[in-house]
């Protein structure tokens, strides 16, 4: 704010950063470059010259195999799902449908120029605009990210380890630590804590999840009865939790139960492309989601 | 271990009794598209071909040296099929290509517009790179040979794949350390304000047997091994027309010491105009082509860099300009203002080149030998 | 120090989940005597044998299989190889892209057509139907077919009921 302000007196030429307010110096101390060429400087060492390979290359050491077999899922998509999906969006005629945006002040205050925006109505936050549905746009799960969060990994760090382990045999993925962001006291946790692990699925691991999830572990819980149809965070990502029981249906636990004596719960949260939650349902019924419930009346 | 090995020779040997040794003798069926035609395009050893087209025989690649690791070596499985169908849908690819270059030929032939022609002429230049960049003999002859001291049997920078390749090879390596010591030793800004380099100069002084190499751009060279004039090798990547094109090669020292206004000045110790390229394989100027060639007009006669004893380090920063026309001035002072010539000659910098002299015990000599005064020591003065 | 340090020793072998700045600092340095055996007589618990095992399991270390040496020969042959993939790929993303771009095109006309036409007709056409789902029998295709192939009695949920929630 402060450096804004002086920005905008116009006579005097300042730096338009906030470093000056914050106490640092105002200007770069990063000497200027005469010339557009990008330097890469690992590229001019002459160590470790196979990593300067390309990444799909064999001899660089970081090459991992991906096409070693058929995505049947992903096949699914381009073959039957995507040309449906476009049939099932379109709406001829139709407009861009306008978010919800912020609003301005009645100026009925006199701070009311200096004053952030009004929020908008209805709602805390801007919503995003809702595009005309078309061929260049049509929904598709771009992630999946499984959140194991264990509360008993404040006592004993070991099950935050466990818990990871856990992800990595149903996902074939390798986990990332997972640390708690704040000290909650009625929690009884500690900031910077290891408390679990989570692992974001995008291609062929997340297809393998994806059919794992609806072909095997879902018809096996009891009285299940799909994702929500009032859940997601209404810009198409949804979410839904796996308790620690219904993780053991997954057969990488299951066929070693004896081994899994514990085992976590965990959030799985589903990112898509899609621009309403109710169009990121009917994405995911098409992969076998039931869902239960009726859409909000006024849904779009 | 030896047991191991005792298998994989048997192996070796019985691949060998069977089916392999028709692999060996086989004759190559495969062929590119059939409108590339240059030589280049082809693999020239014979051995290589067959193991890069029909895949690697009993007897080991030939790349290998030798005789036990030929015998040891194993291809991976599955590759032989894999390759003969992955070429079938590259070659139908590239005469997909050359189908369109064809069409592009006629427009060509058709249009008068200068600016839609030369538009209609790098489009042509694209798919020619297009047509041949998946070819895998154009692709083995550009890893595995010379590639500045090139031979144009293999390969031959008059087509534009090559130059594609070439221009990758340069922009991964040599083109970022260039930029990175012209920035660090401040060149760009003490003599041209800025270089957006298009051409890959190279350096090099022929005189001298223990440097006879290529120069690394910021090395610091002994004077004995600058006093004869460099040779350069302009190597070109953008489609010009090398019969046409003229360039200007300007050798400038920017640290001479200016005792008058306690500062330093600039001296120009070579300058060349008029240069041209016969093509973009014979792209070298050394003592024979300037002597042969009448053209080659020099600006100023070569003054080896002869640094005074104690003062710093001297740069000696190496431009190429593509003139837009001949230029026949020659020069008699030393002195020296680059921006202004550049913009008076209407010159377009491409690339350049820097090394970096110091005094030493051989200066002395080359003094001598051009016929230059004694130079003078510079001592530390309290202020 | 953010815990007591009873956990501080299973903590340091968790270096291969945990990066290097969060492992908690030891309590003090390892000594190593010389002639001391440094063969273990089984002091580690069951249990904290159990979470090393599964420490060793994440750890990529000896899953990095050995980088494949071909020669130069087999190396163009494999590259051809993998760009005849890229270009077969890309051919498929762009029939693919330009399928729906005329099957949107095909759409589009239609309803202008229909709207010229019956105007009924197409407002009845272009109701955007809310709950309109993939039905839960939908499948993936998979390399076999089922045990049982087809439901020949196989009768579909009722919709009405959903409808009259509405």
């Amino acid at each position: 704010m402060f450096s804004q302000k002086l920005v905008s007196q116009g006579n005097i030429r300042l730096f338009s950063t906030s470093s000056a307010a914050a106490g640092r110096v105002g200007c770069s101390l990063v000497k200027p470059v005469h010339h557009l060429i990008k330097i890469d400087k690992n590229k001019l060492s002459p160590r470790f010259p196979e990593l300067n390979l390309e990444k799909n290359d064999i001899r660089n050491p970081g090459f991992r195999p991906v096409a070693t077999h058929q995505d049947r899922v992903a096949e699914h998509y381009t073959n039957t799902l995507q040309s449906d999906l476009l049939l099932m969006n379109f709406q001829h005629n139709q407009r861009r449908k306008e978010g919800l945006k912020r609003r301005q002040w009645d100026g009925s205050s006199p701070n009311h120029p200096s004053r952030t925006l009004r929020k908008p109505k209805g709602s805390e936050v801007e919503t995003p605009d809702i595009k005309i549905y078309t061929d260049k746009n049509i929904p598709i799960i771009e992630s999946i990210t499984l959140n194991c969060y264990t509360k008993l990994a404040k006592d004993n760090a070991n099950h935050a380890i466990s818990a990871a382990l856990q992800l990595q045999q149903i996902t074939n993925c390798k986990p990332k630590p997972l640390h708690s962001r704040k000290d909650v006291i009625a929690w009884g946790v500690r900031r910077g804590w290891l408390m679990g692990a989570k692992v974001e699925l995008k291609g062929r691991p997340l297809s393998q999840f994806l059919s794992t999830l609806t072909e095997i572990v879902f018809p096996r819980i009891r009285e299940f009865k799909g994702l929500s149809s009032r859940a997601g965070d209404k810009t198409g990502n949804l979410s839904m939790g796996l308790t620690h029981e219904e993780i053991s249906f997954f057969p990488e636990i299951e066929s070693n139960q004896d081994q899994w004596s514990k085992t976590y719960g965990m959030h799985i949260n589903i990112k898509t492309t899609a621009q309403t939650d109710t169009e990121a349902r009917r994405l995911l019924s098409a992969y076998g989601f039931p869902i239960h419930g009726t859409e909000r009346k006024n849904a779009f | 271990m030896l047991r191991s090995q005792l298998l994989k020779f048997s192996k070796r040997f019985m691949a060998t009794a069977t089916q392999d040794s028709k692999k060996e003798l086989e004759e190559i069926t495969k062929s590119w598209a059939s409108n590339s035609k240059s030589d280049s395009f082809k693999i020239k050893y014979q051995q290589s071909r067959r193991a890069v087209l029909n895949g690697v025989g009993p007897y080991g690649p030939p790349s290998l040296r030798s005789r036990r690791a030929k015998l040891q070596y194993m291809s991976p499985l599955g590759l032989d099929e894999a390759f003969d169908s992955a070429y079938e849908i590259l070659k139908t690819k590239s005469n997909e290509t050359y189908k369109e270059i064809e069409e592009l030929d006629t427009k060509i032939s058709q249009t008068k517009n200068v600016n839609e022609l030369e538009e209609l002429n790098n489009l042509k230049n694209s798919k020619l790179v297009q047509a041949e960049i998946d070819n895998p003999e154009v692709r083995f002859n550009f890893t595995y040979h010379d590639k500045i001291n090139n031979d144009s049997s293999i390969i031959d920078y008059n087509e534009p794949v090559y130059r594609e390749l070439k221009k990758k090879h340069w922009e991964d390596y040599s083109q970022m350390l260039l930029m990175q010591r012209l920035e660090q030793l401040g060149a760009i800004p003490d003599t041209l304000p800025t270089l957006n380099p298009r051409a890959e100069i190279l350096v090099k002084f022929l005189n001298h047997t223990t440097i006879n190499r290529w120069i690394e751009p910021g090395k610091l060279l002994p004077t004995n091994a600058t006093s004869y004039p460099p040779s350069f090798k302009i190597q070109e990547y953008e489609n010009v027309d090398p019969k046409k094109q003229l360039y200007t090669v300007l050798v400038v020292n920017p640290d001479v010491p200016d005792l008058e206004n306690d500062s330093f000045k600039t001296y120009l110790h070579w300058g060349l105009s008029n240069i041209k390229l016969s093509n973009f394989n014979e792209n070298f100027i050394g003592p024979k082509q300037i002597l042969e060639n009448k053209e080659i007009n020099e600006i100023i006669d070569y003054l080896p860099p002869v640094p005074e004893k104690n003062i710093p380090t001297q740069r000696f920063i190496t431009w190429v300009f593509r003139q837009p026309e001949s230029i026949s001035i020659n020069l008699k002072n030393r002195d020296f203002d680059i921006r202004s010539f550049v913009e008076d000659h209407g010159l377009d910098a491409i690339g350049g080149h820097i090394w970096r002299s110091e005094w030493d015990s051989s200066v002395a000599k080359v003094r001598e030998l051009y016929g230059l005064p004694k130079g003078t020591v510079y001592h530390r003065v309290r202020k | 120090m953010l815990r007591s340090s009873a956990k501080s020793s299973i903590q340091t072998l968790s270096r291969g989940f945990l990066s290097a700045e969060q492992i908690p600092s030891k309590s003090g340095p390892i000594q190593f005597v010389r002639g001391k055996r440094t063969k273990k007589v089984s002091s580690i618990s069951p249990q904290t044998q159990k979470i090393i095992t599964q420490l060793s399991v994440l750890s990529a270390r000896k899953k990095v299989p050995r980088v494949l040496k071909l020669s130069n020969e087999d190396l163009v042959r494999h590259d051809a190889v993998q760009r005849a993939w890229g270009v077969y790929q890309k051919d498929k993303r762009i029939k693919n892209k330009s399928d729906l771009a005329k099957q949107y095109e095909a759409m589009n006309n239609a309803m202008t057509d229909l709207k010229s036409t019956n105007r009924e007709l197409y407002d009845l056409a272009n109701v955007r139907e809310v709950n309109k789902k993939f039905p839960l029998e939908f499948r993936i295709p998979t390399h076999f077919p089922p045990n049982k192939v087809w439901y020949y009695d196989y009768v579909p949920k009722d919709e009405t009921k959903t409808t009259k929630e509405n």
